[in-house]
């Protein structure tokens, strides 16, 4: 259990000693590098055996203080391979994007990528046998006071002990809501009730963690109660509404070492214990240089379950919005600009909402548009098909 | 050309002593106007045959001013001395004695050498009515003036005679280790060993011998050298603790001594060393030494001269500690109360010790007050101390009770956060030592260690270790010349991690290794010129290395055993430490040792000329209980050689090459409690070591200042490195992770000391470089592409300053500083996308630094008042450590975050911490 425990470990001897002696601290720190390597292959993408598609995603690395987007490497030729010589080239879908699908593949063969790069270098992946992923038994999760947190887990287990190896990654799904609203809109010069919801949003992310997860200890292939992610408790992510799709994918041993040093390297480091990060060593090679490459081309299937949870299954607690420091404000309409003025003066303010006085209008409640539209936050007013 | 010179010597002695009655007519003259005492001492010690004994520092600034010609001495001093406190005394064999206050009565008592002259029977006894006063610490001035006389006139021998016996202190009994006693012209001399027994040869006739030791008074004694006798001594306790610093003692030794790379601490100067968490802390201590370094703030582990942590042979009172540390690094393992002092072999390593390549720190307790009952105990902000002792047979058994706990636990439970207050951190450590003065041939100490470590936040997994330390020592002392001493220990250390919180994967984990080893060493002083050194050890280790089992029925954890290890460690030595002449002095030793490895065990074989992985594996051999597996033995050379340049300079050179059969496996940058000691076999070769130290030694002012500068340079084989990712705990199959490296070693050491007046302290500077190199025919078995690389506790500069200005006798002040180059780490060269997350691609290893470690500590000593006849005497001490509040860095790291990367420094101490520590004896 040393990969569980020590960064365990790690954490709590470190908070230990701050309770103690007050005197730990981390900074954010930015220390000079003389030498980077930016331009370093870096494939992303597997072979999913269970629907016969590949997506492969090529990039190069880029220099740590490089602020902008990754470079993709956008004309080459990719092809997956199998040991008995059947060739599968993926269309090149621009952008560093490579993909095929409806591909019929034979369990028991061998697959591996070939990556042909504009420049002319050839990159091959080594062999990779084909792991079928048993199905994912139950996503749960509980509320951990301890941290002050919700957990997820995953559970899931293999009755043939064949697969030993997990990999899941989750996309997490939100609704918000803005703290007003609008029930009003600004059309034409006219001020009219508002026919498109933009109070409530539904914000969509990939988790940025690697889980990982192994059975090898066990006498049985069983996962219980892996943790996938944590999520405060009074994050808004449950103020309203929640979803979690996790997605598990069955390893190699060599796989699953792989993606432990990843995660060694950017995740455990830095506590007193920390192992040291080393230079990662994938399965993907430069055919005709000692040039390194990122990536570890697999071959899997793809086996996921979504869950919700609802504001109501929660603990009553105070959440964060978003929108503390919203407030909202009147607008008297005798000091309504002239119409002409409107869609300068609706640049700045929202209206939520009309405000009489008997039957007599005499103003709108009205706040900062990002008080009051919530895709100003990055979200989508769309529901997705999944949401329930 | 010695000998002959000792041979006139000698024979000036004599003819000297047959005229030893004072010519009653002997008179001075001379001009000693506006002069100095010493300069009238000198001109009268050259033109008569007086000699003078006093203190110098008392009469250096007695002026002398008059004229005298041809009148008594008796007429010259009282004129010097008029109005003065000072009094003379003259003795028939013209020695003038200058005292303080009181008097001294150059006439024996009736019969007094009869009583005492019969050989090995001299002891510090003095005839009650022999001193004006009867005051302990007046008697103790007297008897430095009392002559012993040491064998008999008619027993003569072609050898110089030699003298042997225990220094001790007067108001314990306790023996004093380390002690300095030598005679000075010629400088012939030696320190007590850990009984505090010394013995050495010195040409016949009349000495001052002087013994001087760690906060004890100086002492001499007269003695007048026949044959072999016996001189036991007792010295008294400087009662204000922090009055004089050790070193102060060996001043000399640091020129004249044949050993280098050495370094010595008592408890004195350690408690005067500002520590982070209040309590003295040894560890810590020997880090402000030259050579000395570690990887950061959280850890004791140290690393000697670019060697590795786990490439130190630590010995607590001969047993060995594994884990020197409690509260995972922030305390040492050691109880200040109880320690009496610390070496540090850094080079020239004697050939007594072997098994570890860097250093041997040797930590040795004292024993049990042998005269009266006493404690002694304190409270800092973590921990509380209680020791206890006393007599059991009063002057024969003592025994020493030390018990230290930290209060940790119930801090915790004072916090109003209800998963904190359940949270559990703590530890405590017990000693125990009973000390036998069976007679005077025979000693028997028998000492215990036991410590526990507890760990657990909230109702998480629990986390527990131990170590387990007996000796048992016996002195037997067969002649003046020959002493041998047998040493029986076990150490065992364990650990244990528990968790219950996922019933499905709920385990719990151990780990131990123990040791059981016999030791038998001895000393023979065979000529005045050689003493020989000669002895065999033997140990076997048992290893169990981490079992997994389930904890509770839920559990679905298979049970995970690794298979125990079991090896045997045998060496012989044999040293000579000859001196040649005066100048030059020679120490040279072998030791073999001889390793095994041990069944029952299953070994994997691999297909040979290919690298060790899983995939390789061919088939796995069985081996039976106490079947050899893999066997390695070599010689392991000792040499050092000293040469007297001047009367206070000298240069020495030494060589040592150690064998170590047991590693320490560990991929974190510092010791983690969770780190795994694995033995020899057949993949995993002994470490061996080779180091080349060339030193320069010189004292100034009259041996108020040391200097010392020293060069080394190290090579070690079979360093142990590992792949990158590699599993070390629970891994049945470790030598599939496990690299074959080479270090390197060099660096300058120089250390400028001073230990005598109100300001005293020691500046260092270090620049020592330690390289890795790992290569192998195999892309998989090579790091940093075959070259030499930083070790992780590589740190080029150093600098040390430690410094303690006394004020009065109860006030004292230190200041440290500390500065060193950070340490090595690996950083990121690039980052790349991956899933819309930023990730790391990091650097070959260990490319860059983290930033320079500098750190300034103040301490305040108050000393309760000195009345000797108290109910308890206190001390208090005000520290703050860091004062500047750095934020060192103790490591630096980066992590994506929400799909950026950012960089961040963990200081470990980044604000100053204020400390406040009582400490009590009674």
């Amino acid at each position: 259990m040393e990969r569980r425990t020590q960064p365990y470990l790690q954490r709590t001897l470190l908070y230990l000693v701050s309770i103690l002696f007050a005197g730990a601290c981390i900074e954010p720190y930015t220390p000079k590098l003389t030498k980077t390597d930016s331009n370093i292959l870096v494939v992303h993408g597997f072979l999913n055996v269970g629907d016969g598609s590949c997506k492969i995603q090529l990039s190069r690395s880029e220099d740590l203080n490089n602020n902008g987007s990754a470079a993709s490497v956008a004309d080459a030729q990719v092809s997956v391979k199998s040991d008995d010589g059947a060739n599968y080239p993926l269309h090149n879908y621009g952008s560093g994007s490579y993909a095929t699908s409806g591909l019929s593949l034979n369990q028991a063969k061998k697959y591996f990528l070939q990556i042909a790069a504009s420049d002319g270098q050839l990159y091959e992946s080594d062999q990779v046998p084909v792991k079928q992923t048993p199905p994912i038994d139950s996503v749960t999760w509980e509320v951990d006071s301890f941290h002050d947190g919700v957990n997820i887990y995953v559970n899931t287990h293999d009755p043939s002990n064949a697969t030993r190896y997990y990999l899941w990654d989750f996309v997490e799904t939100w609704r918000y809501a803005t703290p007003f609203q609008s029930t009003v809109e600004y059309e034409g010069t006219q001020i009219v009730a508002r026919k498109n919801d933009i109070a409530n949003c539904y914000t969509t992310a990939q988790g940025t963690k690697i889980v990982i997860g192994t059975s090898e200890k066990l006498s049985s292939d069983v996962i219980r109660q892996a943790l996938v992610t944590a999520i405060p408790q009074v994050s808004v992510k449950l103020r309203i509404r929640y979803s979690i799709l996790v997605r598990e994918y069955a390893l190699t041993k060599e796989a699953f070492d792989y993606w432990q040093s990843i995660k060694k390297n950017n995740e455990n480091l830095g506590t007193l214990f920390a192992p040291l990060p080393s230079q990662l060593t994938g399965n993907i090679h430069s055919v005709s240089s000692s040039k390194p490459v990122i990536g570890y081309f697999s071959a899997f299937s793809v086996s996921e379950k979504r869950i919700f949870i609802d504001r109501n299954q929660l603990p009553h607690i105070l959440r964060q919005t978003g929108y503390e420091t919203c407030e909202s404000d009147t607008l008297l309409v005798a000091y309504l600009p002239r119409p002409v003025d409107i869609p300068k003066f609706v640049r700045i303010w929202g209206l939520i909402t009309p405000l009489y006085s008997g039957p007599q209008l005499i103003g709108y409640l009205r706040a900062d548009w990002t008080c009051v539209d919530c895709t100003l936050r990055g979200g989508t007013t769309v529901k997705p098909d999944f949401w329930q | 050309m010695n000998c002959l010179r000792s041979f006139f010597f000698v024979h000036a002695l004599l003819v000297y002593c047959t005229s030893l009655a004072q010519d009653p007519g002997e008179v001075v003259s001379g001009d000693f106007t506006n002069s100095t005492f010493q300069r009238f001492v000198l001109s009268v010690e050259s033109k008569t045959s007086f000699h003078f004994y006093y203190d110098v520092a008392l009469l250096d600034t007695l002026k002398v001013d008059f004229i005298i010609n041809k009148k008594p001495l008796e007429e010259a001093l009282s004129k010097v001395f008029v109005n003065s406190d000072f009094h003379y005394a003259i003795d028939k064999q013209s020695r003038v004695y200058i005292t303080r206050d009181i008097e001294i009565q150059t006439e024996l008592p009736a019969g007094f050498f009869e009583y005492n002259s019969p050989m090995e029977n001299q002891n510090d006894f003095v005839s009650e009515n022999y001193f004006n006063s009867r005051q302990k610490e007046k008697s103790q001035a007297s008897i430095e003036e009392k002559l012993f006389v040491m064998g008999s006139k008619t027993v003569s021998g072609k050898n110089n005679p030699v003298i042997a016996g225990h220094i001790r202190n007067i108001e314990s009994g306790e023996a004093i280790v380390g002690a300095v006693i030598y005679v000075e012209n010629p400088w012939k001399g030696t320190a007590t060993d850990q009984f505090g027994f010394y013995s050495f040869s010195m040409p016949r006739g009349q000495h001052e011998l002087k013994i001087k030791s760690l906060g004890m008074k100086n002492t001499r004694r007269q003695v007048m050298v026949y044959s072999d006798g016996k001189l036991n001594i007792e010295m008294q306790e400087d009662v204000v603790p922090l009055r004089e610093v050790v070193i102060q003692s060996e001043r000399d030794v640091n020129v004249t001594g044949l050993q280098m790379g050495v370094e010595k601490l008592d408890i004195k100067t350690i408690k005067q060393i500002p520590s982070a968490l209040g309590e003295a802390d040894i560890l810590r201590s020997v880090l402000t030494l030259p050579g000395v370094q570690s990887v950061g703030e959280g850890t004791v582990g140290i690393n000697v001269r670019g060697g590795a942590t786990s490439q130190n042979l630590i010995l607590f009172n001969d047993a060995t500690i594994y884990n020197p540390s409690h509260l995972f690094g922030f305390f040492s393992a050691f109880n200040p109360d109880i320690l009496k002092n610390v070496e540090l072999y850094k080079s020239g390593i004697p050939a007594e010790y072997g098994g570890r390549l860097a250093s041997v720190l040797e930590v040795t307790t004292r024993d049990g007050n042998k005269k009266k009952f006493a404690g002694s105990g304190g409270i800092s902000p973590i921990t509380g101390r209680l020791t206890l002792e006393g007599p059991l047979i009063k002057e024969k058994i003592s025994f020493i009770l030390a018990g230290r706990s930290t209060y940790s636990d119930w801090l915790l439970s004072q916090i109003p956060n209800q998963n904190i207050s359940k949270s559990q951190a703590s530890f405590y450590d017990i000693n125990a030592g009973i000390a036998h003065e069976i007679n005077d041939k025979n000693s028997v100490r028998i000492s215990g260690y036991f410590s526990k470590d507890q760990f657990r936040l909230g109702n998480d997994t629990s986390y527990s270790y131990t170590n387990q330390n007996a000796s048992v020592k016996w002195k037997h002392i067969f002649s003046n010349k020959l002493y041998g001493v047998a040493t029986g220990g076990f150490s065992r250390y364990e650990y244990s991690i528990a968790s219950t919180k996922n019933p499905v994967n709920a385990f719990t984990l151990t780990y131990r290794i123990a040791q059981t080893n016999l030791k038998a060493d001895f000393n023979y002083f065979l000529t005045p010129q050689h003493t020989i050194n000669f002895g065999a050890s033997s140990i076997y280790y048992t290893l169990q290395p981490g079992s997994q089992i389930a904890n509770g029925p839920a559990s679905l954890i298979t049970p995970d055993i690794g298979q125990s290890e079991q090896g045997s460690e045998n060496a012989v030595y044999v040293s000579d430490r000859f001196e040649l002449n005066s100048r030059l002095s020679f120490n040279y030793g072998i030791r073999y040792s001889l390793y095994s490895f041990l069944g029952p065990k299953n070994v994997i074989n691999y297909v040979p000329g290919s690298p060790k992985e899983e995939s390789s594996a061919i088939d796995t051999i069985h081996y039976k209980s106490g079947k050899n597996i893999a066997t390695y033995q070599g010689p392991e050379y000792r040499f050092s050689a000293r040469y007297m340049l001047s009367g206070n300079a000298s240069l020495k050179i030494s060589y040592n090459r150690m064998r170590q059969y047991i590693q320490m496996l560990s991929n974190t940058t510092a010791i983690s409690p969770t780190d795994v000691w694995k033995l020899s076999d057949s993949y995993i070769k002994p470490q061996i070591g080779d180091q080349f130290s060339v030193g320069f030694y010189k004292n100034l002012k009259s041996n108020a200042l040391e200097a010392s500068a020293e060069v080394y340079y190290k090579s070690t084989q079979n360093f142990l490195d590992y792949k990158s990712g590699a599993t070390l705990l629970l891994n049945h199959h470790i030598e599939t992770d496990i690299l074959n490296a080479k270090g390197m070693a060099y660096g300058v050491e120089l250390l400028l000391k001073k230990m005598t007046g109100k300001l005293n302290g020691w500046l260092s500077y270090t620049y020592a470089r330690s390289l890795v190199q790992t290569k192998s025919p195999f892309a998989s078995e090579t790091i940093n592409d075959g070259k030499f690389y930083p070790s992780n506790y590589d740190k080029p500069h150093s600098i040390n300053v430690i410094s303690n200005y006394k004020f009065n006798r109860r006030f004292s002040i230190s200041l440290n500083y500390t500065y060193s180059s950070g340490r090595p780490i690996t950083l990121p060269l690039a980052k790349y996308e991956s899933d819309g997350v930023m990730r790391l691609f990091y650097s070959q290893r260990n490319q860059y630094r983290i930033p320079d470690y500098w750190r300034a500590d103040i301490s305040l000593n108050i000393e309760g008042n000195h009345r000797i006849r108290k109910l308890a005497h206190s001390s208090w001490t005000i520290a703050v450590y860091n004062i500047t509040g750095r934020r060192n860095a103790y490591s630096v790291y980066f992590v994506s975050q929400n799909g950026t990367i950012q960089g961040y420094k963990l200081s470990i101490f980044g604000n100053p911490i204020p400390t406040i520590t009582y400490n009590f004896r009674f």
